[in-house]
């Protein structure tokens, strides 16, 4: 029986389609988290609970939860993840994901410099670690500006500034984020808190697939809702994707960071925005799919099915069957994540009658009832994301965005 | 990409289950058995197949047939007895479901306590006779259970106080399952499980014994969520968990009886459907879960794990009507207490000339009223004040 150590500090509960998928597979889960109700997980042969400790005695703690279950290989969902998994996958001998790669991704200065060295399309930028070296590097780079937490994820904390004031206000936000080690999201290292980075006021996307043997294969390519802040609240997630004539530019885009980040066999992730010109430019990227449906989605629509391919890449048994989890196929049906949001105490955070609808496949509710949620600009907390699918044969982004707001309605989230 | 097939067998299907699985854009298949056949169900569905399921498995053959055509994506039961034929359908067509041997566990009471004997200790064995229960008591004392090893809806459970009523006890080539008696509060746990995660939707009180009821078993009223400090219902959860894991239940709703005694919570039996007595409209009223609506679509596969979060943002009760045995002669009007604020329901079917039956088991309550409130002990002196401001005279 092959043994899968899955890296997941936090987050388990939004990939339960990943993780069905591996055990599907006949793969047995030795999970390594700190949430203690994974103890009681049935998913999971064993679940050790990891001790807080500095990112190097982590890195020997799991390794060596790793040899003492016999695991085969390492793999996380979670973005504050991907160091840790790289690091036991390393020193279990496996080629997959090199050390040095996944530190780049989790640092967006370490990305930009790889992709300015590599010689693909990003955004200029700067890396701040105050206030007052925030407003010098603004000057450079000219305002409007976009500010972010240097190791963060889905656009928390990130907004668009047009003045000095604005900037600053913004940049205490984020050292006090920093301050508080919230969720993993800095390391021990962290010097530079914020980055500054050049506005590109088109389309962005969302690039998934799988790395297998060094080749980079498209799983799905995800329009997102277009904002011009000043703050980045994502939305509207949808499938397939309406530019198909620029699906190979992309694939090659991500191919090329695969490329220059050495990765061998991986998940992987890009972000894409379109600058002034209409040019792709990469925001981010990451070793791992983006978690909650968009896996599951991007098999519904495509066929696709990534995490498959990932555990035939690493599992000889499942070698054969490569192929037949890679074939992509013409778009079957459309899909839309929709992310809830809102402000006030919440009273009820519940699928309700949306279960329902025709339409309604997944929600993953957040933040338990009984806290105070807000919203951007005060705040940026999702209540949840909901995951509606048209039927077969209908593979329109405008029908599943509509179907998305009517589901959305049917949701039981009540905020006083 | 071959086309996804949207059908789904339902054996046993009520008009709520078949709703869902419309509502939900599922083709549901009708497995009825020829006693339980409603005619506007039947309209609903594109296929049905009409026999006694329990104890002819020519339905398989059908769904079979079915099945090689367009496959079926489950096999499912939200009713007692269509639970173990759904669970040998779905194996014969290998499909997901729950294994028939995990559903004879909860079928079976003297199976399952077998199952759980290390996990959640009772007394208990199969007695044959009145001298099987004398050496029973002897080991664990009086009072007495005695049980069906099959039954369901507490027909036919006896409470032996003592050598006395045992005597009144007819065996005739009857066996029962005897067991300890436990002292304490009765609850019922609603849950939901994915996977092998197990979500607790709800505990329910349960209020047993009232006038005119000549059973200690019957329910004859729920109060959701039960009043209970944290610490216990913390133990509940817990509790219940080990109960599903030790029979090996990985998958869709469980209706479970506790009694919560001086030395914690033990089992009195779990199943693996929805519970009835309007239990998931409490789950509902409570939660904003509901449980059919989530049973259809988890046996389906249309939705992922992570639905919900069980948050009680208020209380919901019910209440059974149980006036005394005769020939209706006076009903008050029921119209003005559907106006009290929280009734959310009544029903009562009875009218001058009904014939009104002692109340042995769950079909013999007449009526009932449904309330919400802030706090379930208050919607449940609501659903009181219903019943007995409502006069049912007999002669």
């Amino acid at each position: 029986m092959t043994t899968a150590l899955l890296v997941m500090r936090k987050g388990c509960k939004n990939h339960p389609d990943h993780i069905a998928r591996i055990r599907d597979l006949g793969i047995d889960i030795v999970g390594v988290t700190t949430d203690p109700a994974l103890l009681a997980d049935r998913r999971f042969r064993h679940v050790e609970i990891l001790p807080d400790a500095d990112s190097q005695s982590t890195v020997r703690n799991v390794v060596a939860i790793a040899r003492t279950h016999r695991a085969d290989f390492a793999i996380t969902f979670q973005e504050t993840d991907i160091i840790l998994a790289a690091s036991v996958i390393a020193a279990l001998g496996r080629e997959a994901v090199p050390v040095e790669a996944a530190k780049t991704c989790r640092s967006k200065a370490a990305q930009r410099a790889l992709f300015a060295e590599a010689d693909l399309p990003t955004v200029g930028f700067r890396t701040v670690g105050s206030v007052a070296a925030g407003k010098k590097a603004a000057e450079v780079l000219g305002y409007p500006i976009i500010v972010k937490p240097t190791s963060a994820a889905s656009s928390v904390n990130v907004s668009l500034v047009r003045t000095p004031d604005e900037l600053a206000y913004e940049l205490t936000r984020i050292q006090e984020l920093s301050s508080k080690r919230r969720g993993f999201y800095f390391d021990d290292n962290d010097q530079d808190f914020a980055i500054l980075e050049e506005y590109l006021p088109g389309i962005e996307v969302t690039v998934d697939g799988v790395v297998v043997d060094g080749v980079f294969h498209l799983g799905g390519i995800h329009n997102k809702l277009h904002t011009e802040g000043p703050y980045f609240e994502e939305d509207f997630y949808t499938l397939p994707y309406s530019e198909p004539d620029c699906e190979e530019a992309l694939t090659q885009l991500s191919a090329g960071i695969c490329k220059a980040l050495s990765l061998q066999n991986t998940l992987f992730n890009v972000e894409c925005r379109r600058d002034r010109a209409g040019t792709f430019r990469i925001v981010e990227c990451s070793c791992r799919v983006s978690g909650g449906s968009v896996y599951k989605n991007i098999r519904d629509v495509y066929g696709i099915d990534m995490v498959g391919a990932h555990m035939a890449a690493l599992v000889p048994a499942l070698s054969q069957r490569r192929e037949e989890f890679l074939t992509r196929s013409a778009p079957a049906r459309a899909t839309c994540i929709k992310f809830i949001y809102g402000s006030g105490l919440l009273v009820s955070n519940n699928v309700g009658a949306a279960i329902n609808h025709a339409a309604f496949r997944a929600y993953f509710p957040f933040p338990k009832p009984g806290t105070v949620v807000k919203r951007a600009p005060e705040g940026f907390d999702i209540i949840g994301v909901m995951t509606v699918a048209t039927p077969e044969g209908d593979c329109s982004v405008a029908s599943v965005e509509k179907l998305a707001l009517e589901v959305a309605d049917r949701l039981d989230v009540v905020l006083r | 990409m071959a086309a996804r097939s949207n059908r789904i067998a339902i054996i046993g299907g009520k008009r709520h289950t078949i709703d869902r699985a419309l509502m939900q854009g599922l083709a549901p298949i009708l497995i009825q058995h020829p006693l339980r056949v409603d005619g506007d169900v039947l309209k609903l569905v594109p296929q049905s197949y009409i026999t006694d399921y329990e104890n002819d498995d020519s339905f398989i053959d059908f769904l079979a047939t079915i099945h090689r055509k367009s496959p079926l994506i489950a096999v499912m039961s939200l009713t007692e007895y269509g639970l173990l034929p759904a669970a040998r359908a779905s194996e014969a067509l290998g499909l997901r479901g729950l294994s028939p041997a995990v559903v004879e566990r909860t079928r079976d009471k003297l199976l399952m306590r077998k199952a759980l004997a290390e996990v959640v200790p009772v007394e208990a064995a199969m007695v044959h006779s009145a001298e099987d229960v004398r050496s029973f008591s002897r080991r664990v004392g009086w009072p007495v259970i005695l049980k069906p090893r099959d039954g369901v809806g507490s027909i036919d459970i006896r409470f032996l106080r003592d050598e006395e009523e045992l005597r009144k006890v007819s065996f005739a080539g009857k066996s029962y399952l005897a067991e300890e008696f436990l002292v304490g509060r009765e609850f019922s746990i609603e849950a939901f499980s994915f996977d092998g995660q197990h979500m607790i939707a709800g505990i329910n009180e349960e209020t047993n014994a009232e006038k005119n009821v000549f059973t200690e078993f019957l329910e004859i009223a729920h109060q959701m969520p039960a009043d209970l400090p944290e610490e216990d219902r913390e133990a509940i959860g817990a509790f219940v968990r080990r109960v599903l894991d030790g029979l090996g239940i990985t998958d869709g709703p469980t209706h479970t009886e506790i009694i919560l005694t001086k030395d914690g919570p033990r089992l009195i039996e779990t199943h693996t459907r929805i519970a009835g007595d309007h239990l998931t409209d409490l789950v509902q009223m409570t939660t904003g879960i509901d449980l059919i609506g989530l049973s259809v679509a988890w046996a389906a596969r249309r939705i992922s794990a992570a639905a919900s979060v069980p948050y009680h943002r208020q209380g919901a009760a019910i209440r059974y009507f149980t006036p005394p045995p005769g020939r209706v002669k006076y009903v008050s009007g029921v119209t003005p207490w559907r106006a009290l604020p929280g009734v959310v329901d009544i029903s009562l079917p009875v009218e001058v000339g009904s014939s009104i039956k002692p109340v042995h088991r769950a079909d013999d309550r007449v009526g009932y009223v449904m309330a919400v409130a802030p706090t379930s002990s208050e919607a449940a002196s609501i659903c009181r004040r219903v019943v007995d401001g409502i006069s049912i005279l007999v002669e």
